[in-house]
């Protein structure tokens, strides 16, 4: 058997490796994880790096939520918000949204800061084909009182929603009874005709793809989704005035446009980004394909991410396993334990790891250990509980100490077990690290997680086939292992 | 019953219940050194729980064990049992050790030197004619009778005072009078303790 100090150490260094190294003047770009989101913190990031800035970019951060905290923890610097979630989803206040100054005053203790809109207004809106609006001549939404025989079809969200549909009815006496639809196939039924009317972002490409008209919404009754760069106060001035640059250059046929190229037309983030910048003259951005060194270096961290988080699940849950074996209560307390860590959903295991660790690596590793605790803990304890009472008896009566005991009979006894619940800690944590591109931890589930907002299946492949590639490897990884380690009259049953 | 070297193990009103079920009632009894005793009972009348008594893998729920007219120090169990050869019923040998592994695995512990191992190893395979060429071979490949005969020689490898055997001859011997059992008995010096064996009844 290998001296436990030797692993101990170069576990260590492991770790060592992979804890973030602070560079100096670097700004972190958030994101959230859908396609504009994607897009502004993209253009964010190219007009920092004009201006000569050092910028990582944590995109695709899984809500709201986790990028407010991720700016509150200083783990990003910058990503765009839009004013009316500030208000409700982030402050929680009551009634219409605040403007820029009210709102600054109410993230200001927070050491947060509200910079300029950049323009455009992604609420909701009410969509319908243009031909159908200019031969009916509906241009408003109170327009749509004077139109009972309109097939009207929602989303389940807006439908149910207090400022989405029940509001509107009321605000604008409408009678219409409307159907439920799943927004993705709202605007297919839209251009088919089977529907006349549905809800839609402000933004979305498809208003521009399909040509459909957005009614006016002319009695002020959406609430008003500004978007606007949320920053830290600390943030440098020279980066804060680069941002400023942007205000007010993106309306909504503008970001509509913008978010057409990339869902509908498929290019990426990076070269709309760079093409926007160039047309409004704020300087030449260079675009790289980067196609096979981003799978390479998303392979490594996902490798790291997951590496550590097994080895530090082994530090704590084989010793953990050993101590608890002997008191039968204790262990399956433990066990219990362990296993209801395992029940916690990985995403929101994940989000509770923000408040303590903010986001990025650290906690993910720190998530990942947690749920490769059970499997291995499981099948430690197991495995010393299960043998033989007899050659156990045995062990002691021929004058065996305990650690002589645990060294010479129990642990190589227990050996296939414990090997077998580090492998299924092993597949499981490649599995679960994919969620961490949530909050910042790069790896494999960076493309999978875009390609998901993007609905491109292309990018989803790029995350997807490494990480199941990776968990063959492993298996085999394992099956040599417990060769070399394993006696094979030691493997009966196990599969 | 006093302080007496002559006795190798001595019971003093033992004790001992399981689950409230008592299955030994205040016992006295002395075995003298030298020599070998059996005992004889049926299922479940106690005969493991005796011999465990000595070993320590069992404590009374009152009452005291002797060893050599030394009260049985729980605290130094392990030494205690390497003067102690243990031998049980379907022999008990460690799967994952080979032949020669599980009979030298305590001498190992206790620093012998090679060469000693190997003669006393040699010495009790002869003894026990048990084939040179078992030694590489794993516990799982073994015929029931030679699995007997090498947890015998595990039991006797450090050549213990005292060997406390527990039905270890069920499968190998089927008389445990028969003339192969009293040998391995007596042919340690010196040939003392109890072996503890059971006919079917």
């Amino acid at each position: 058997m290998t001296d436990p100090r030797r692993i101990t150490a170069f576990l260590l260094l492991c770790l060592a490796c992979v804890m973030p190294v602070q560079g100096e003047d670097r700004i972190t770009v958030g994101s959230k994880n859908f396609n504009e989101g994607y897009l502004l913190g993209e253009i964010v990031a190219q007009m920092l790096e004009l201006e000569g800035f050092a910028v990582e970019r944590k995109f695709g951060l899984g809500g709201t939520l986790v990028c407010y905290e991720a700016l509150v923890n200083g783990a990003i610097d910058v990503y765009v918000e839009y004013t009316g979630t500030l208000a409700e989803a982030i402050l929680k206040l009551e009634g219409p949204a605040p403007d820029l100054d009210g709102l600054n005053a109410a993230v200001s203790d927070k050491g947060l800061q509200v910079l300029d809109s950049l323009g455009f207004n992604n609420t909701y809106a009410l969509a319908m084909r243009k031909d159908t609006a200019e031969a009916e001549g509906i241009s408003r939404i109170s327009d749509l009182a004077n139109h009972p025989e309109l097939k009207l079809a929602f989303s389940l969200e807006f439908l149910n929603r207090e400022d989405g549909w029940p509001g509107l009815a009321e605000t604008y006496n409408l009678a219409a009874k409307p159907a439920g639809i799943e927004h993705g196939l709202a605007y297919q039924a839209l251009v088919e005709g089977s529907i006349d009317i549905t809800d839609a972002y402000s933004t979305d490409g498809e208003l521009a793809r399909y040509s459909l008209a957005v009614l006016d919404d002319d009695r002020g009754y959406f609430p008003r989704y500004l978007a606007v760069p949320f920053v830290r106060a600390d943030f440098p001035a020279g980066a804060g005035e680069a941002i400023a640059r942007l205000a007010g250059r993106i309306d909504d046929d503008r970001m509509q446009e913008l978010n057409r190229m990339t869902t509908i037309d498929g290019r990426s983030f990076a070269e709309v980004a760079s093409g926007f910048l160039r047309a409004e003259g704020l300087g030449n951005t260079e675009v790289e394909d980067r196609l096979v060194s981003s799978i390479l270096g998303n392979t490594i961290t996902h490798l790291k991410l997951t590496a550590i988080a097994l080895a530090l699940g082994c530090l704590a849950g084989l010793p953990l396993g050993i101590i608890v074996f002997r008191n039968r209560p204790v262990a399956n307390l433990t066990v219990y334990l362990a296993g209801l860590l395992q029940t916690v959903p990985s995403i929101a295991l994940l989000a509770l790891m923000i408040p303590v660790f903010g986001i990025g690596v650290k906690p993910a590793i720190v998530a990942l250990f947690l749920y490769s605790l059970l499997p291995i803990l499981r099948n430690t304890v197991t495995a010393l509980i299960t043998i033989d009472p007899v050659l156990k008896r045995v062990a002691e009566a021929i004058g065996l100490t305990r650690r002589e005991q645990l060294r010479h009979v129990l642990l190589p006894m227990a050996l296939p077990n414990i090997l077998a619940g580090v492998r299924t800690a092993a597949v499981i944590s490649i599995g679960t690290a994919t969620l961490a591109a949530f909050i910042g931890a790069g790896g494999l589930g960076e493309p999978i997680v875009t390609g998901l907002a993007l609905n491109d299946t292309g990018l989803i492949l790029q995350g997807a086939l490494p990480a199941a590639g990776l968990a063959i490897l492993v298996e085999l990884l394992f099956e040599l292992l417990e060769r070399l380690l394993v006696k094979p009259h030691m493997l009966k049953g196990q599969i | 019953m006093g302080s007496d070297q002559s006795q190798a193990v001595e019971f003093e009103r033992i004790v001992k219940s399981y689950n409230d079920k008592p299955v030994i009632r205040g016992l006295s009894l002395a075995l003298p050194v030298n020599r070998t005793t059996a005992i004889v009972g049926e299922s479940g009348s106690g005969k493991s729980t005796l011999l465990q008594l000595i070993n320590g893998l069992i404590r009374p729920d009152s009452g005291s064990v002797r060893l050599q007219g030394k009260p049985l120090d729980y605290t130094r169990l392990p030494g205690m049992r390497r003067a102690m050869g243990y031998a049980v019923q379907g022999a008990g040998l460690f799967p994952h050790l080979t032949v020669r592994e599980n009979i030298t695995l305590v001498a190992r512990l206790e620093g012998w030197p090679a060469g000693k191992i190997a003669e006393r190893y040699n010495d009790l395979l002869g003894f026990f004619g048990l084939e040179d060429e078992l030694s590489a071979r794993y516990p799982h490949s073994l015929s029931g009778g030679q699995a007997q005969r090498v947890g015998l020689c595990r039991a006797m490898m450090l050549d213990p005072p005292l060997l406390l055997l527990d039905e270890p001859f069920s499968v190998w011997m089927p008389s445990p009078a028969s003339p192969s059992t009293r040998k391995c008995c007596d042919s340690r010096v010196p040939a003392t303790g109890p072996s503890c064996w059971s006919p079917m009844i």
